[in-house]
């Protein structure tokens, strides 16, 4: 069972000012204990403005890492890459941003190569911001034929190429990413939060239920009500 | 966590200083569902007079912040306010922990934890100490 905390929020401005706070307290604890700071995010539209917020905020940025949580097959200048749209928003801040995904036509080779990409980063990450759809599927964490090998993943696997049962085809973070990340946090609309409370209670297998399973620090989930 | 009284039966007040809009409102949220009563600023400055004039038990405060620092405002805290207790949300700890810094004596220095929870529980060890 996960220990959830609920951040509601009955505006979107309020909504983004919640997750930016909370990831800046993240960020900048790091940043205190070990000078550095690597930051999972997925992108989704209804983030952005968290993001705005994130970005404006001072500190010393070129020490901050961030990587998105899953990516497309596609280039970077590709309108549906999600590090393009991070690195937009926060390389002009100082901050790194590392690709995932790579041109690779081979999904598994393009993991294995984000795989490596990510050694070289002191790990483990100091967060991971997740979001799910209605079908539970979190983050990279589709239900499709790699989703155990991604939730299962061994210790020495941090990213890993995974297939949608539509043929998508990603590059995501691997459960146990997720599962060794110092802080969790969760960013979700109000229709969505009595299926993470089930999967926090350990109620359901979905993707959203099988990860959540694995992650052993309290997660704190931040809801838009409206 | 309710609402905890302090010897004169009334919840115990915490003023904030932070400069950053989206933490200092993230942190009072977080301060406030934990039960205590927070006032908010975003510079030390605007802390003055809260301090003249408010009754707190603890000042919370960021180090970096434009036109007055959190040093100095804790500095004119101790002044101000000799009975509430200071401690610093921010980086820079050596410095603030440094004889040199002119910190108050007493003020404590707060290595960001991770979780918010464990920032409220510090606040209780110190409120408590």
């Amino acid at each position: 069972m996960t220990e959830l905390e609920l951040w509601e929020a009955e505006d979107a401005d309020e909504f983004a000012s919640s997750i930016a706070g909370d990831i800046g307290f993240i960020i900048d604890s790091a940043l205190d204990a070990r000078r550095q700071a690597l930051i999972a995010l997925p992108w989704e539209d209804f983030l952005a403005p968290a993001y705005d917020k994130l970005a404006e905020q001072r500190r010393d940025w070129r020490h901050v890492t961030f990587v998105p949580t899953h990516d497309d097959l596609v280039p970077v200048n590709d309108p549906t890459s999600k590090v393009a749209k991070l690195a937009k928003l926060f390389m002009p801040k100082g901050a790194r941003v590392l690709p995932l995904s790579s041109e690779n036509p081979d999904y598994k080779l393009a993991g294995s190569a984000a795989n490596a990409r990510l050694q070289d980063l002191g790990w483990p990450l100091d967060l991971v911001l997740m979001t799910f759809s209605d079908d539970g599927e979190a983050a990279g964490f589709v239900d499709g034929p790699d989703l155990a090998e991604a939730i299962e993943s061994p210790d020495d696997i941090r990213a890993l190429g995974v297939e949608t049962p539509g043929g998508r085809q990603i590059v995501s973070i691997s459960g146990h990413a997720v599962a060794k990340a110092r802080t969790v946090l969760f960013a979700l609309r109000g229709q969505n939060q009595a299926a993470l409370e089930a999967a926090g209670a350990g109620d359901t297998e979905t993707p959203l239920g099988q990860v959540l399973r694995k992650v052993t620090v309290p997660v704190d989930a931040h809801v838009l009500t409206d | 966590m309710g609402e905890q009284p302090d010897r004169s039966g009334r919840g115990i007040r915490i003023l904030l200083a932070e400069d950053d809009d989206s933490m200092r409102a993230f942190l009072q949220r977080a301060i406030e569902r934990a039960g205590y009563s927070v006032v908010a600023v975003d510079c030390g400055t605007a802390a003055l007079p809260h301090l003249a004039e408010g009754d707190f038990d603890l000042l919370l405060t960021d180090i970096v912040m434009p036109e007055m620092d959190g040093i100095e405002l804790a500095q004119r805290a101790a002044q101000l306010a000799p009975k509430m207790r200071v401690m610093f949300i921010t980086g820079f700890a050596a410095v603030a922990l440094s004889k040199n810094a002119g910190a108050p004596e007493g003020a404590r220095v707060l290595s960001k934890p991770f979780h918010l929870r464990e920032l409220t529980n510090e606040i209780e060890r110190i409120l408590a100490a």
